[in-house]
């Protein structure tokens, strides 16, 4: 189930802006994303989701600017003008990339590894050394830093793949799919891993095809369907609904009318979107002082397979 | 960021089995063969060849004898036509008739063995031609009455051999005797086909660095493509510089002791030690604009080692140039791999900084637009780079 968050959650600042995105393929008469607009908040982490082909790779490339769109515009920071840092800059000293792949090298050890990619990013040799105690530690590599990563497990080849992401002390972090093709503990350490990393405030947008991970994971879901997103969760309480059946010809009016839910004489079942947990709470606060003529209350929380499989019976996905 | 670039080349070249073959093994091996092989062209090929020998009808006894003795003063053995032979010298009636007149029809035959090489043929027919002279000459000698009655068949051959000599006339200095050993050929021939095999673990590593994502995670960091393009070539041209000392070691002192040959002599080291900077240039140069094109493991192979193969093939290293047909050898002028050999004898021969501009020269324009070719592949290839 979705994690319900608290009432007193800040707004959190939008740290990447997309704006009427669209990309077309040379060669493909249609586009990949079309008209696309999200926006990514700070701290947070966004799942995005869809079918293959649904455009959620052509996203992250146009979000990394590793493509250029063909038309819209991807902003960093748009609250803040005066940063003065360029679309690239921004990408070069914030973004970091999780590919599926380990995208690494096998051939070198777990420490060689990391030394590598540090040196692409710092040039200074006591912060190079500090970020690789760091990043050794954060993701519990110590043990097997004189290992060649061709001959690690699966589980510590994904840590190594993440390890060489924070080895750049990212702001924001992309990942794809990066429990594939390990056992259960490793991912369950993967996600718990992730979990920390949130909550140190990096942003991670998260594509996979586990939807029981992106709803462990993310705060945020935009599920894709040909380049269009056709359903974005914002948080976990827009999935809540009670629904409310009366028995015939007791219609509670004022409990009704108390709820904001219009009446319909001839209607014996409502249904309320619940938006958060404070009006979750008032809605218990009134039933339990009106159940006069109610048969039946129900309460439910849909989840990601569910905002997934509606999308799909409703014939976009 | 550059010694982390080199240390991951090398580790990773050390860790390729097949690179390091490719790199150090083959040429090393190419260069003993070769030499092996050039070695015994030119000193012992003729004395593995057996011509049978033999008379139509009825022979001059002392004519015959005295062939058989030229021919075999020239290291050929002359056996009976029964023997196994790789060629079969039949002398017809009228020989010794025709043989002091300027004119007339062969009177000899001459078969080879369809075993034997063109070249053999060729050097086998001047010795027999040489063998004739000298019978020739032993005829006109004997007529003329230079011979005592009392010298036997083989003083008489010793005494033709020593008129016939032309050694005494020609100067043979050291520079000379360096020219004509085989090292001078096939060391720095293949050293250079090693080193041109860069081609192989730089179009794999960018392979491997496009598939599963490197490239696209290094595009995130805040180096430029250029920056990474010259930080790889730089690290790879380290990586070439190694292979070059450790193969011009091998070639220079190891092959020719291994194949028995006179050892090299560096007659002009400033102008070999900038060279392997001039040749390395070129080679990774070209290296780059290979592995630029490639996008494959398959086509790594198929194109880096295929076109490595042709240019050492028409740049005269399996064949000499000067015994190619014209054509070949015109295009052999433009291949970089034998501007780059050129280079080498060049500094091995003694030869002067002004008689190596021009292969200096074409080596430093050649890797220039290779490199710039390149890069502009490669910028356009990682753009084309996406999330997979």
């Amino acid at each position: 189930m979705l994690k319900p968050k608290s009432a007193e959650t800040p707004i959190a600042e939008i740290i990447i802006q997309a704006t009427n995105l669209s990309y077309k393929y040379r060669g493909n008469d249609h586009f990949s994303v079309h008209n696309l607009s999200l926006a990514i908040k700070a701290g947070q982490c966004t799942g995005i989701i869809g079918p293959n082909g649904a455009g959620k790779s052509t996203t992250i490339s146009l979000l990394c600017a590793l493509l250029t769109p063909s038309d819209g515009e991807v902003s960093y920071y748009p609250s803040d003008q005066n940063s003065g840092l360029s679309l690239q800059e921004n990408i070069e000293q914030k973004v970091a990339l999780i590919p599926q792949e380990y995208a690494f090298y096998p051939e070198l050890t777990v420490k060689q590894n990391l030394e590598y990619f540090i040196s692409l990013s710092e040039s200074n040799r006591e912060k190079r050394q500090a970020l690789l105690i760091q990043s050794l530690s954060q993701c519990q590599l110590n043990q097997v830093k004189k290992q060649k990563a061709e001959n690690l497990s699966g589980g510590y080849k994904r840590r190594l793949n993440i390890a060489i992401a924070l080895s750049k002390s990212p702001d924001i972090i992309f990942l794809d799919e990066p429990t594939v093709g390990i056992d259960p503990v490793s991912r369950q350490d993967i996600i718990s891993l992730l979990e920390q990393l949130k909550k140190q405030g990096k942003t991670l947008i998260y594509t996979s095809h586990m939807l029981n991970e992106v709803e462990q994971l993310c705060d945020e879901v935009i599920l894709l369907e040909q380049g269009k997103a056709i359903a974005v969760s914002q948080t976990s309480e827009d999935n809540m609904l009670l629904s409310i059946e009366f028995f015939d010809g007791q219609q509670n009016n004022t409990l009704l009318t108390t709820l904001g839910i219009t009446a319909n004489k001839e209607q014996t079942s409502f249904s309320l979107k619940i938006s958060d947990m404070a009006q979750l709470q008032q809605v218990f606060l009134h039933l339990s002082g009106n159940l006069q003529g109610v048969k039946n209350v129900h309460f439910s929380q849909n989840s990601i397979d569910q905002l997934y499989f509606n999308a799909y019976k409703a014939g976009t996905c | 960021m550059l010694i982390q670039s080199v240390k991951k080349e090398a580790i990773i070249i050390a860790n390729d089995l097949h690179s390091l073959a490719v790199l150090i093994l083959l040429p090393i091996t190419f260069m003993v063969i070769m030499t092996l092989a050039m070695g015994e062209q030119q000193e012992n090929l003729v004395k593995k060849v057996n011509i049978a020998l033999e008379c139509e009808a009825q022979c001059h006894d002392e004519q015959f004898s005295a062939l058989t003795q030229y021919i075999e003063s020239s290291g050929v053995s002359v056996n009976q036509m029964d023997d196994k032979f790789d060629a079969s010298l039949v002398i017809q009636t009228g020989f010794s008739e025709n043989l002091l007149m300027r004119q007339g029809l062969g009177k000899i035959v001459l078969d080879f063995s369809p075993q034997l090489s063109p070249q053999t043929r060729n050097m086998v027919l001047a010795l027999i031609k040489e063998a004739l002279s000298k019978l020739k000459l032993h005829v006109y000698m004997q007529d003329i009455g230079d011979f005592d009655e009392e010298l036997s068949l083989t003083e008489k051959v010793d005494l033709v051999n020593n008129s016939a000599s032309v050694d005494y006339l020609l100067m043979q200095d050291e520079q000379q005797q360096l020219f004509s050993a085989p090292t001078l050929y096939s060391i720095p021939s293949w050293l250079i086909f090693g080193l041109y095999f860069i081609v192989l673990p730089i179009s794999t590593t960018l392979i491997k660095e496009k598939e599963n994502g490197t490239l696209l995670r290094i595009q995130t960091y805040p180096i430029s493509n250029h920056y990474y393009f010259f930080n790889k070539a730089l690290s790879y041209g380290v990586v070439s510089l190694f292979q070059w000392l450790l193969l011009s070691v091998v070639g220079l002192l190891c092959v020719p002791w291994l194949t028995d040959q006179a050892m090299l002599v560096i007659n002009n080291i400033s102008l070999y030690v900038i060279s392997g900077g001039f040749i390395i240039f070129a080679a990774i140069g070209f290296a780059f604009l290979l592995a630029s094109l490639v996008n494959t493991f398959e086509q790594a192979i198929v194109l880096g080692g295929g076109i490595n193969i042709l240019l050492a093939a028409l740049s005269g290293f399996m064949v000499p140039i000067d015994i190619m047909p014209q054509g070949l050898a015109k295009i052999a002028t433009f291949s970089p791999m034998y501007w780059s050999s050129e280079l080498l004898k060049q500094g091995l021969s003694g030869a002067t900084f002004t008689q190596a501009a021009t292969n200096l020269l074409l080596l430093t324009s050649f890797g220039s637009i290779c490199f710039i070719v390149a890069l502009s592949i490669f910028n356009y290839k990682t753009k084309r780079l996406s999330w997979t």
